[in-house]
């Protein structure tokens, strides 16, 4: 069953415009020009308990509106949405002690206090029983690693330590519903390790539904098997997140081997002339190793045309990057969208 | 709030000791020029003892005014209040207590040291009745103030700096309320018409009760006249949060 659900969401904001220059700061005193702006047209999505969905777009495209009204910061235009069977912007207590959002961009912690402060005044404001709060703060200190950061200002924490700060004082009251939006901005790459492992940890142990924005197609590939895209407010895919390589990839990479190394003749003789009749293209050639960019239907051919004519010891067919295919999809216009069923 | 040691201390001595040297040079030279030995009831040390109360009962009374609500609707701060099981404004009132337990360290500290160097004022007497009944009294008048603050702040959900328009009330308030001059100073029609309203319940009325000025009567009708106007500024203050925060946009994320 569905513990995230929206129908047909809208989402219209009301932004002024200005006109450029003193004249249009001095039009502005006297008369404003209002602008609509829609982020979010008609968005339907459904998450289940113990499932992650990837949210992925360009910026702007309204991911964090949505993540916005689903955790009950903005009231949606139209549409209708539910967390748990409660709509969100009604904000009742029950919902909330069972709800988390972390926040990449935007501190959460107390900055002017030891982040064990900050825990002592959530587990209050989330009334956690003493005991539930010192066992889950003694797994998620332990899991993230940061016992020796935990008396210090939160000020004085570097980016990555302060980010682990935020998991566990979000995860603290062991929430139902956990919204990531952008976790491992600007961290290096291992503290992303760090959090993906974590959080994967985390979703095996207590199951919560979970939405996730990010830029870093890592993440996308690593956390979630289900990716919703939303491009200028609509989503636009939404399935499995294999299903968009068999869908929109529309190529693969062979990754030859050679016997000897690749002498110019080879490259001007024998491979020039396989490529000449067929829809490939070279990516890297190197020493002994070559890799091309061949269209999906052309694949076996190719393969069966690289083993006649040049002597390789070793012939790989891989994928082409996830990251690009969705970057293409996210970016291209007229591309035709096929979403698959929900899971 | 004990974080920043400096800033304790700073804020304490630089904020009141300046408003009390201000109000002692300004006055003796009035009384002075003018050869008066009272003014409106007050001789010079009651003046400068009156302006002594005025630095901590406003203070009391005032608590932070460092426009914390506005800062986090403009920058987003508000979005975690929204999401914790808690109401914003309760959060915002436990800072504000906590505040107010600092400022009466504060206060007892400064007055006791005062009192101890210059000793007391030539017509003062030293009641602790009249200490809590002026405590008291600030205590009812900055739960007003702080209604009136947190609805003025609210304001940020519509405009885009509500830096002006908060100062122009807050220095109308103080000025109404008699910490930047006593009312007895005003014409007699200002005065009544001031008592309409509920400013000199939060200035001048606590003032003259650490001054041994009010008697036990006129302390329960000042606490029932600040109660009077907590109901319907609450009122509007509620309001004002229920409309303001469907505009709210959680900038910043």
């Amino acid at each position: 069953m569905a513990v995230i659900q929206t129908k047909n969401l809208s989402k219209t904001f009301r932004v002024h415009k200005k006109a450029a220059g003193f004249k249009g700061s001095l039009k502005a005193l006297v008369r404003r020009e209002w602008l609509e702006k829609s982020a979010l047209q008609n968005v339907s999505i459904e998450v289940s308990s113990g499932e992650i969905l990837g949210l992925v777009g360009a910026n702007g495209a309204g991911k964090t509106t949505l993540v916005k009204i689903l955790a009950g910061i903005v009231c949606a235009s139209s549409g209708d949405v539910s967390v748990l069977g409660h709509n969100p912007w009604q904000r009742s207590n029950e919902l909330r002690r069972q709800v988390a959002l972390i926040m990449g961009q935007k501190a959460q912690l107390w900055w002017d206090l030891p982040a064990e402060d900050c825990f002592l005044l959530l587990r209050d404001i989330y009334q956690i029983p003493h005991n539930q709060y010192r066992q889950n703060l003694e797994f998620l200190v332990e899991s993230l690693g940061v016992q020796d950061q935990l008396n210090i200002q939160i000020r004085r924490l570097s980016l990555g330590e302060r980010m682990k700060m935020e998991l566990i004082a979000a995860l603290l009251h062991t929430p139902k519903v956990v919204y990531l939006d952008e976790p491992t901005i600007g961290l290096d790459l291992t503290a992303q390790r760090a959090i993906r492992k974590f959080i994967l940890e985390y979703r095996k142990l207590h199951k919560p539904a979970m939405i996730l924005t990010s830029h870093y197609m890592e993440d996308i590939e690593q956390l979630c098997e289900r990716i919703a895209i939303i491009k200028e407010g609509k989503i636009v895919y939404d399935g499995e997140l294999s299903r968009v390589v068999n869908k929109y990839a529309q190529h693969k990479i062979l990754s030859l081997e050679m016997a000897g190394p690749l002498t110019d003749s080879i490259r001007q003789g024998e491979l020039a002339n396989l490529l000449k009749n067929l829809r490939a293209e070279v990516l890297l050639e190197e020493q002994n190793r070559v890799r091309l960019k061949v269209a999906r239907s052309d694949v076996a051919q190719v393969a069966s045309a690289v083993l006649q004519k040049i002597a390789i010891t070793d012939l790989s067919i891989e994928e082409e990057d996830i990251g690009n295919i969705i970057e293409k999809l996210i970016r291209r216009d007229g591309v035709k969208y096929d979403s698959g069923p929900a899971s | 709030m004990f974080s920043y040691r400096i800033d304790f201390w700073v804020q304490f001595f630089v904020s009141i000791a300046v408003e009390i040297a201000i109000a002692y040079f300004l006055w003796s030279s009035i009384y002075s020029t003018e050869g008066a030995s009272r003014i409106s009831g007050y001789s010079l040390s009651m003046m400068i003892l009156y302006y002594v109360f005025a630095a901590f009962g406003g203070r009391l009374v005032r608590g932070n005014e460092r426009m914390i609500i506005a800062t986090d609707i403009y920058d987003g701060g508000l979005t975690k209040y929204l999401l914790y099981p808690v109401r914003y404004v309760y959060v915002i009132g436990a800072f504000a207590l906590a505040f107010d337990t600092v400022t009466l360290l504060q206060m007892a500290i400064g007055l006791s040291t005062m009192f101890a160097v210059f000793g007391l004022p030539a017509g003062f007497e030293f009641h602790w009745m009249n200490m809590l009944m002026g405590t008291t009294a600030c205590f009812m008048a900055s739960i007003l103030y702080f209604i009136i603050y947190v609805a003025l702040d609210f304001v940020a959900f519509w405009v885009d700096t509500v830096w002006g328009l908060s100062m122009m009330f807050r220095f109308s308030i103080q000025f109404l309320s008699g910490f930047f001059l006593p009312l007895e100073l005003f014409p007699k029609p200002l005065q009544r018409a001031i008592y309409y309203t509920p400013f000199p319940y939060i200035g001048a009325e606590p003032i003259k009760m650490f001054l041994g000025r009010s008697s036990w009567p006129q302390w329960v009708h000042a606490n029932m006249m600040v109660m009077l106007w907590i109901i319907p500024m609450a009122g509007l203050m509620q309001l004002l949060w229920w409309r303001g925060v469907k505009n709210y946009s959680g900038v910043g994320i």
